[in-house]
């Protein structure tokens, strides 16, 4: 009761501060803003000009969703192709055209995942406490990480489950396997055959991971990852929140290791772009610029 | 030539269809959206960010229209990400909720000001996080589901972040009660 009283006092005078409560009549300016927004044609001019107010990323951005439609026609005919070898409802998903792959050194794979597809697919929540957080460069990024690898996608699989225990909410980790990968910082297995398992997601569904983002990435497909090994998070029940099964998502003994941010998950897409899916950013080049020795990284 | 000419009426009539919906979309959220920039980038920047959100949601309406105004604050945060950057706009991102005191202040009594100055400065000092999801559920007014979808974690770990956020800000700010 105390709590509540707290809260409510809490509400109130933290209502009082807003900055910007009473901001006066804005109709007009958002009338004069709306009128530039009615002229798309202007708009793509907009885009175009050097020195608007846009950043290359959001040109990015803007313009594959101006090419949304043909990339969705490339997605449906994808999925014809890959509808057959999907392995819906198995542990382990991936697109199954590992086939193709040039294996060796770890990025020398033809295969690449559409932008627009794959960020659309993408699910809310990344398994990082510091998510939010935004790093200026990829050395910075790769300073707060203990793991940077280039390797090829292999698939996903539900990870661990964390509980709340006021609430009785739950919420899934998705975990992504890699291959062939090609370490730039930080120590994996010396196992040439096993796979880095890396938290990549939370989500609400309980259900497994979502068959469109199957799709969305090809097995084979470059990832870039800046990962730390995964937090352990509470074990006891009597924890606000707590991991009801600590050691899912990879094969006993593996270690588990989660995205460092938003900007620390990234996949080679086609025309030799890059794109960051828990952003929604896409950027010319090529993954091994996105390094700690590079300088693309999505802001 | 009739089936063109039908054709095209038929575009227009689409276009407009579009331009009515999304006008009314835009007038139910502009001034939320100002109002979030605001409250986080300044008044230098808040109206570019605010243009900037809107053009993202012209270009994206099918998916806007959908997400209403949580994907319109998500859209924010990273238009407002991207606006880091800039060494100008970082500084007035770093001294966010810093922000002058709206004309409304003028007439409020001097105790009262620094009273909110303090309560703001309070919310300075809580980690970014917490400072996101008292913002989103007491200043944005979202319940704390949609606050969740906004900052793109689970609703049960922004209850969770939501109640740390409070019991640090109760503990800065002293004697609420």
């Amino acid at each position: 009761m105390q709590t509540r009283k707290i809260n409510r006092r809490l509400n109130s005078i933290v209502r009082d501060a807003d900055p910007v409560a009473s901001l006066g009549n804005v109709h007009e300016q958002a009338e004069n803003d709306f009128h530039k927004l009615l002229h798309p044609r202007e708009w793509d001019d907009h885009l175009d000009c050097k020195d608007s107010v846009w950043t290359s990323e959001q040109k990015t951005v803007a313009h594959g969703v101006g090419r949304r439609g043909a990339v969705m026609l490339g997605a449906a005919a994808g999925a014809v192709l890959l509808c057959g070898g999907l392995l819906l409802g198995s542990d382990l998903l991936g697109n199954p055209q590992g086939d193709s792959i040039a294996r060796g050194d770890g990025i020398a794979s033809e295969i690449s995942a559409s932008a627009t597809t794959l960020s659309d697919a993408w699910p809310d929540g990344t398994s990082s406490p510091s998510a939010s957080k935004v790093f200026d460069s990829p050395a910075a990024l790769g300073a707060e990480s203990q793991l940077v690898a280039i390797g090829l996608f292999q698939g996903l699989q539900r990870g661990r489950t964390e509980a709340f225990r006021d609430t009785g909410d739950e919420r899934v980790s998705t975990v992504m396997i890699l291959s062939d990968v090609t370490v730039h910082k930080g120590q994996v297995s010396s196992d040439l055959e096993s796979s880095v398992y890396v938290e990549v997601a939370w989500g609400e569904s309980t259900s497994g991971v979502d068959p469109s983002l199957i799709q969305a990435l090809p097995a084979g497909t470059p990832v870039l990852i800046y990962a730390r090994e995964a937090w352990v998070g509470n074990t006891s029940t009597n924890s606000v929140n707590y991991i009801k099964d600590p050691d899912a998502g990879r094969p006993e003994g593996q270690k588990l290791w989660a995205v460092t941010a938003a900007q620390a998950l990234a996949v080679q897409t086609e025309n030799r772009t890059v794109t960051w899916p828990a952003m929604n950013i896409t950027l010319d080049g090529q993954l091994t610029d996105a390094l700690p020795n590079g300088s693309l990284i999505a802001k | 030539m009739v089936a063109s000419q039908d054709a095209d009426e038929g575009a227009s009539m689409g276009a407009a269809a579009d331009n009515f919906a999304f006008r009314t979309f835009y007038q139910s959220h502009y001034e939320k959206v100002l109002k979030y920039a605001l409250r986080r980038a300044g008044p230098e920047d808040a109206r570019d960010i605010t243009s900037e959100v809107f053009i993202v949601a012209w270009r994206r309406f099918e998916v806007a229209s959908l997400g209403g105004l949580p994907w319109l604050y998500k859209t924010a945060a990273l238009v407002l990400a991207n606006s880091r950057r800039s060494e100008r706009r970082l500084r007035v991102v770093e001294c966010r909720l810093g922000m002058s005191a709206p004309p409304s202040d003028d007439a409020d009594h001097a105790d009262r000001y620094v009273e909110r100055e303090r309560v703001r400065q309070a919310i300075r000092e809580l980690p970014h996080s917490e400072q996101e999801i008292i913002m989103l559920t007491i200043w944005e007014d979202l319940d704390v589901k949609t606050a969740a979808t906004v900052i793109g974690c689970s609703s049960g770990a922004a209850h969770v972040r939501l109640h740390r956020a409070r019991r640090r800000l109760a503990k800065i700010l002293g004697n609420i009660s």
